[in-house]
């Protein structure tokens, strides 16, 4: 020991120099930690040593009463354990624990144990900090977290977050559905997007993901995938940046629907416009005021026209001879949902020809009707042609009606083949105006060679012989045979009024009879 | 409501009526009236209706001309139903009509003819 | 149905049956009818018209060419507010003509046109409607 000066320092001197400057310390200590916001409990072992106010605030305990106390006292037993450990340990870094204040009630805290040495002697510094505000607000957190993560992960569509390095951040659960891989796999793979993409419209995707990235407005595409089945499906894909609060790009949301249903109707739809825009047969649509909104080549044609500009807008009477009809056609359509018939038609140039038409509602989804279509076939020929048999028919009726006129006075009628209801009814107006005009008496109709006739042609037949006599004239039926009596009998008609003979030549000679008589 | 003037002429011994195209039933009515006052004042034979004019015959008609043919049957004479047109006799016979006592006769001539032989 | 009739004429007089008959005439003419089907035609209309002068004493007669691209032809209606037919069937039955006076002549209207509907109540009056087609 080196003694420069002369002053005597005594050993007990030092001590209490040492001792004044310990004091001085803890004051300053005391001062500093009255100052701390912190709940600070100076222990050894757990024995409290010191507190400061925020500590014994904090625990609802006097200053004065925790001094001595054993700290763990202040923890919550579930906690006791681990603090015990750590104090133990020496442990120094932050831990939680759930601490008991004074009148018994618990909150939890953030815990930090300081290991202070000097010489020999060993304490612990010790800060709580009452973390229940923060836990509420961490729980908050994590709550609006998770009902997020459910809206997100519940979406039908595939949602997912691109960052701004091309990581997927978030990918939703409905990945799983559409491409058949799982969230994980895009996770771990960023490029897997590309690479089940079609092989066609692989470009036409990179060129999107590299534009997106620095674009700031939505943006579309639809390209295919190819699942992890092997399935090819369509994919509609909608996108937009992902920003903060302060504007920062956060990387890329996206939306994607898997379009294949829709795609296949579009598919299907251009199918059936091809069919009906190149079908023969002219197709008109019109909607329920009657109004062409749309019409095929064949209709142009059909009707003369060169453009369908000069057919749109206008309404269907404009197209037809008589415009009445399509009223009604129309009227019937909207009853019957369908409506199969004929109309004349009047082309661009004012001529006509004969259309035949099917015409029937198309209905919405809903099942109400919304238009009119009608599908036109041009059968003027087949019509003529029609025509002409008839005529030829009525000829040949006419000429099965022959009506002679035997000589002065007497006509004759022979019936050949059968004589149905409208027949016998011409027969009877040829045979009177024949009579008018010949001015006969006498009328010989002969059915021989009429094998059977029904009972309306039978009544006809006696109608017909009393309208001769009404006319002044007389009839005489010859070549009757036994089906033809056996029908006029059955019917209970009268015939002792009519002269009837089995051939048409004794008919004649009655005929003549008659006649002669009458000379 | 026109009517038609309906005239009753002699010719022979027997009376002529020469009926109008639509007789309306005023006109028919009075037909039958000036026939039988004529049989009366002319103490005719019989009677000639010809109807060769006449488009459409009802029932009212056809009655009146059976209930005229009555009366002159009544009266001693025969009537005779002359001209009836194709179209009328097709109509009446479909309607059922009928003419009672009436002969007929394709025409006028025919009818006179009739009526002189009986 | 659109009440798109062509003719009508109310019968209150005897005189009113030729002007019907002129009406019906010309309307069927026009419709393209031959001239025993006109007659037809014609005759039935005298006949029901004369009907609902001698028993319901006025009505009316309405007709309208039945004009269908499938068909052609002529309906007539006569309606009026009189007693009514009290058996209808009685009335329809063939052999009651109105040759002897009696009956109202419906059966052969019947035969002398295509269709025939008849609407009657007693106390509140009839409606006949009768259609020909042409061939």
């Amino acid at each position: 020991m080196q003694t420069k000066e002369q002053t005597q320092t005594t050993p007990a001197d030092e001590v209490s120099a040492l001792r004044h400057r310990l004091a001085r310390l803890q004051a300053r200590f005391r001062r500093l930690s009255e100052a701390s916001f912190e709940a600070i409990i100076i222990h050894r072992q757990a024995r409290i040593l010191e507190v400061n106010q925020a500590a014994a605030d904090v625990l609802g305990y006097e200053r004065s009463a925790m001094v001595g106390m054993d700290g763990l006292n202040l923890v919550a037993p579930a906690s006791r354990e681990i603090v015990r450990e750590n104090i133990a340990g020496g442990y120094e870094k932050p831990y939680e624990a759930t601490m008991l204040r004074a009148d018994g009630s618990t909150f939890p805290a953030d815990l930090r144990g300081k290991v202070v040495s000097s010489g020999a002697d060993t304490v612990r510094v010790t800060a709580v900090r009452d973390i229940t505000e923060r836990k509420q607000a961490r729980q908050a957190l994590e709550e609006s977290r998770r009902r997020f993560r459910t809206v997100a992960d519940f979406t039908y569509d595939w949602e997912y977050w691109i960052g701004p390095e091309g990581e997927f951040l978030y990918v939703s659960p409905a990945c799983q559905r559409i491409t058949g891989y799982d969230r994980q796999a895009f996770l771990e793979n960023p490029q897997l997007l590309q690479q089940i993409t079609h092989r066609d419209d692989r470009a036409a995707l990179e060129e999107h993901l590299q534009h997106e990235a620095k674009r700031d407005e939505p943006l579309f595409l639809e390209f295919r995938i190819s699942t992890r089945a092997g399935e090819e499906r369509w994919i509609e894909h909608a996108c937009q940046p992902v920003k903060d609060d302060e504007g920062r790009r956060l990387g890329r949301r996206a939306s994607n629907r898997d379009a294949t249903d829709r795609k296949a109707m579009e598919q299907e739809l251009r199918v059936k416009e091809s069919a009906i825009a190149s079908s023969i047969n002219g197709i008109a649509i019109t909607d329920l005021q009657g109004s062409i909104c749309y019409v095929n080549q064949a209709f142009v044609e059909m009707w003369g026209y060169n453009d369908v500009s000069e057919v749109l807008g206008r309404l269907p009477p404009d197209f037809v001879e008589r415009p009445r009809e399509v009223g009604q056609v129309i009227e019937e359509l909207l009853d019957a949902s369908s409506w199969v018939g004929e109309l004349q038609a009047k082309r661009k140039d004012g001529s006509t020809f004969i259309v035949q038409l099917s015409a029937s509602l198309v209905a919405d989804a809903g099942g109400r009707p919304i238009r009119m279509m009608s599908s036109f076939v041009d059968v003027t020929e087949a019509r003529h042609a029609q025509r002409q048999i008839a005529r030829q028919a009525e000829e040949i009726l006419e000429l099965s009606t022959p009506v002679i006129e035997l000589w002065e006075g007497i006509v004759v009628v022979p019936l050949i083949g059968t004589l149905d209801s409208r027949r016998a009814q011409r027969l009877a107006e040829d045979l009177l105006d024949a009579i008018a005009s010949t001015q006969s008496d006498l009328v010989l109709v002969d059915v021989t060679g009429v094998p059977t006739i029904d009972t309306q042609t039978a009544r006809h037949l006696i109608e017909t012989i009393t309208a001769v006599r009404l006319l002044g004239a007389d009839m005489i039926l010859t070549g009757v045979r036994p089906a033809i009596a056996q029908t006029i009998v059955h019917l209970g008609l009268d015939l002792s009024n009519i002269t009837t003979r089995s051939s048409l030549a004794a008919g004649l000679r009655v005929a003549l009879g008659i006649l002669g008589e009458g000379m | 409501m026109a009517v038609e003037s309906v005239s009753v002429v002699k010719v022979r011994d027997v009376l002529m009526v020469t009926v109008p195209s639509a007789p309306d039933d005023a006109t028919v009515s009075e037909l039958q009236d000036q026939v039988l006052h004529a049989m009366a004042d002319y103490e005719a034979k019989g009677l000639v209706l010809d109807i060769s004019a006449v488009e459409i015959l009802d029932s009212f008609f056809a009655r009146t001309v059976a209930e005229t043919a009555q009366m002159v049957g009544l009266m001693g004479g025969e009537t005779v139903i002359a001209g009836m047109r194709p179209s009328v006799a097709i109509t009446a016979t479909q309607l059922g009509l009928t003419l009672g006592k009436a002969n007929t006769a394709l025409d006028v001539e025919r009818a006179l003819d009739l009526l002189g032989g009986l | 149905m659109a009440d798109n009739y062509e003719g009508r004429l109310r019968i209150e007089s005897e005189g009113d049956i030729v002007s019907v008959r002129r009406a019906i005439r010309d309307a069927a003419r026009e419709i393209g009818f031959g001239l025993t089907d006109l007659t037809r035609i014609v005759t039935a209309a005298s006949e029901l018209t004369r009907n609902i002068y001698l028993y319901a004493g006025s009505g009316d007669v309405r007709w309208r060419e039945l004009n269908s691209p499938r068909a052609h032809g002529i309906e007539l209606i006569f309606e009026d507010r009189g007693p009514g037919i009290a058996d209808l069937s009685l009335a329809l039955e063939e052999g009651y003509t109105t040759s002897g006076g009696l009956g109202l002549g419906l059966p052969g209207a019947k035969r002398l046109m295509d269709e025939m509907e008849i609407e009657t109540e007693v106390g509140k009056g009839t409606r006949v409607t009768v259609r020909k087609w042409r061939r």
